[in-house]
């Protein structure tokens, strides 16, 4: 149960930005830089962080969708980065990924049987009429009943809930062994959304499938995941089990993110942490701390110093940061 | 087909009572009952359609009317030169109505509309009204043909070029500009120059012209924002290759527009067909262009002879016309803004 099924090590992708009169190469955006960690087999594993700090392109680079700068993927003890052909069927088996958006995700002018059987089409598994059992099978399964309501209806007649189901139920049917989830919540109803959430948990526990749970909402990631990766501006700031870094957050940039979680009870008085400024984008960055700019703990030591690298704090609880 | 009770994890699953190629079916006649709503809704549509339901009964009705008339022997005092029966009065190309009319005086060619022939008769005595009936056939297969090669070659074109980009993407579009700066009249008069232009040729030629020209270029245009859609990533990521996202993503997500431009292809191609035919370019038996040409040909003015430029001419625009409004009919399905809903 412990060995890794992912291990990512310095991963990076840099996005070049052409500019200028010869639209010559001039910048590069540093979407993720470096990043490095493990996700466990039957784990969910979240990756938290703010609109634009690298967590999309991470879950794209790990499902081989696009191809890193620098850096390694290790997917079941095999490198993912060079790979020949049947590797490659063979992986794209073993992977998939739900999308943000079930209104983009859907091709709008395919059936839900088809959009669901597309995987084992490509793949070739079972015969045209086992196809339609294990699709209204994996339908049921989604909460998606009766099946032959659903099944050849189109992705436009069904609501947003229902829609990232069918995207759920169609990442699920190759029976795949690690799931990336880009913010599968963000775009659903604040009603739905429990019910998505709920239903993501029941089918990881049945299945014991590895999941990479991008998510903006460190309540989600709490509720869902194990363990934790706080992203910010393309590197991890801190990182570990999750009540570790939720319940006692080290990084100035984690505790501001926590102390930002809405609390039900008007009465309680939490100190909020104000941060300076606004997330600023990853282009030719300065070699020092990412949050810097932002930070109300900075020195000078803080200043002349380069990024920071994640260092234990406590057991299963690493952070980056100088202060700590 | 029926899904069975057994499906192995799912304990709660129910039975699909109904085979799911009924459900499949129903479905199918529930979107066309809903697109056909939508296409009627406008009545632009509607009035195309039935302009081409009347071209259609033109075209069917022709053969039926010759055998009719092949029936029909002539008395044997109407009996000149080799006319045995109506059909060899009425025929299109071959026809001449020598038969004296009321005053024994046989008809003199091009002979005004009667009765005898309701749109009058060409210089060489054949009847324009089946002239017109013969050629709605040949017209309603080459605009077919060209329009359907076109718009195969340019979804296809615009697909591929939209979806790998980069160098194959940089041909197309630049073959795309060679088309369209074409002097498209005088590229013709030259090709018919060359070689014997029939309707075959010609059609395979504007199909050509008009599947890696302007087309090309629209039809590209909607690929390329289907192209960064998720559910093309969504299908990369499940492992679908090139091709599968190619016809089962880009295609079918562009194939609306196909269509319409189907319907303009049609215009275009027997507007094209026309204006050749009339300056005589074309080698065909007859077509309702060449009825205008043979008119001049003769020497015979608008004022001498109006029927034979008159009713191709008109025939010629409702045609073209018709697809052309069917055509605006299919962008309201196309177009969801232009719904009145």
């Amino acid at each position: 149960m412990n060995e890794p099924l992912l291990e990512v090590n310095g991963l990076e992708k840099y996005f070049s930005i052409k500019s200028g009169f010869f639209r010559r190469e001039l910048k590069y955006l540093q979407a993720v830089d470096g990043i490095s960690f493990k996700i466990k087999r039957g784990q969910m594993f979240g990756l938290v962080g703010e609109s634009g700090c690298g967590k999309t392109t991470t879950g794209r680079l790990l499902v081989k969708s696009i191809a890193p700068t620098a850096g390694e993927i290790v997917f079941n003890g095999k490198s993912i980065i060079e790979l020949d052909d049947d590797e490659v069927r063979d992986f794209r088996q073993s992977v998939q990924m739900i999308f943000q958006d079930p209104y983009q995700s859907l091709n709008p002018r395919m059936t839900i049987f088809d959009i669901i059987a597309e995987p084992l089409k490509i793949h070739k598994i079972g015969a045209f009429n086992q196809r339609e059992e294990l699709v209204a099978g994996i339908m049921e399964k989604v909460g998606l009943s009766p099946a032959a309501s659903f099944i050849f209806r189109y992705p436009h007649e069904l609501s947003g809930g229902q829609r990232q189901r069918v995207a759920i139920a169609r990442a699920m049917v190759i029976k795949p062994d690690f799931i990336v989830a880009d913010e599968p919540t963000s775009m659903l109803d604040v009603s739905i959304r429990t019910q998505v959430i709920e239903l993501m948990k029941k089918l990881q526990e049945e299945s014991r499938v590895s999941y990479l749970y991008i998510t903006h909402d460190l309540a989600v990631a709490r509720y869902l995941c194990t363990e934790i990766a706080v992203m910010y501006l393309g590197k991890i700031v801190e990182s570990g089990e999750i009540e570790k870094v939720t319940q006692n957050p080290a990084h100035p940039y984690t505790q501001a993110l926590i102390s930002a979680v809405p609390i039900p009870d008007p009465s309680y008085q939490r100190e909020s942490i104000a941060i300076i400024g606004g997330v600023s984008k990853p282009i030719d960055l300065l070699p020092r701390c990412r949050f810097y700019d932002r930070c109300y703990e900075r020195d000078q030591h803080c200043q002349s110093q380069a990024m920071p690298d994640l260092h234990e704090i406590e057991e299963q609880h690493f952070v980056a940061c100088y202060q700590r | 087909m029926l899904v069975k009770n057994s499906i192995p994890s799912g304990s709660d699953a129910k039975i699909i009572s109904e085979s799911l190629w009924r459900i499949r079916l129903n479905l199918l006649q529930q979107a066309w009952k809903n697109n056909w709503q939508i296409f009627t809704e406008k009545k632009i549509g509607l009035v195309g359609l039935w302009i081409i339901g009347f071209f259609i009964l033109l075209a069917i009705s022709h053969p039926i009317l010759m055998a009719y008339w092949s029936s029909q022997e002539l008395p044997p005092e109407a009996m000149m030169g080799h006319n045995k029966s109506l059909a060899d009065v009425y025929d299109p190309i071959r026809g001449l109505d020598l038969r004296p009319g009321k005053d024994m005086m046989p008809l003199s060619h091009p002979a005004a509309p009667s009765w005898r022939h309701p749109f009058g008769t060409d210089p060489m005595g054949r009847d324009v009204l089946s002239q017109i009936m013969y050629s709605a056939r040949i017209e309603f297969l080459f605009g077919v043909f060209s329009a359907l090669l076109s718009v195969f070659l340019a979804t296809l074109v615009g697909a591929v070029s939209a979806y790998f980009g980069g160098k194959i993407d940089a041909f197309f579009m630049r073959l795309a500009d060679l088309v369209l700066t074409l002097p498209f009249l005088p590229f013709l008069i030259f090709l018919s120059s060359l070689l014997t232009l029939d309707l075959f040729k010609l059609g395979l030629v504007l199909g050509l012209l008009g599947g890696f020209g302007g087309r090309t270029i629209v039809l590209k245009s909607q690929a390329l924002s289907i192209k960064v859609r998720p559910y093309i990533e969504a299908a990369k990521i499940a492992g679908g290759s090139h091709w599968h996202i190619i016809f089962r993503h880009i295609i079918p997500n562009i194939l609306p527009l196909s269509f319409f431009y189907l319907m303009l292809g049609v215009t275009s191609a027997v507007m094209s067909e026309a204006t050749l035919s009339f300056l005589g370019l074309l080698q065909a038996p007859i077509s309702w262009g060449l009825i205008m040409n043979f008119a001049r040909s003769f020497g015979y003015s608008f004022y001498e002879a109006w029927w034979l430029y008159l009713i191709p001419g008109v025939t010629i625009t409702l045609f073209c016309g018709s697809f052309y409004l069917v055509g605006r009919g299919l962008d309201t399905l196309v177009n969801p803004k232009l719904r009145k809903r």
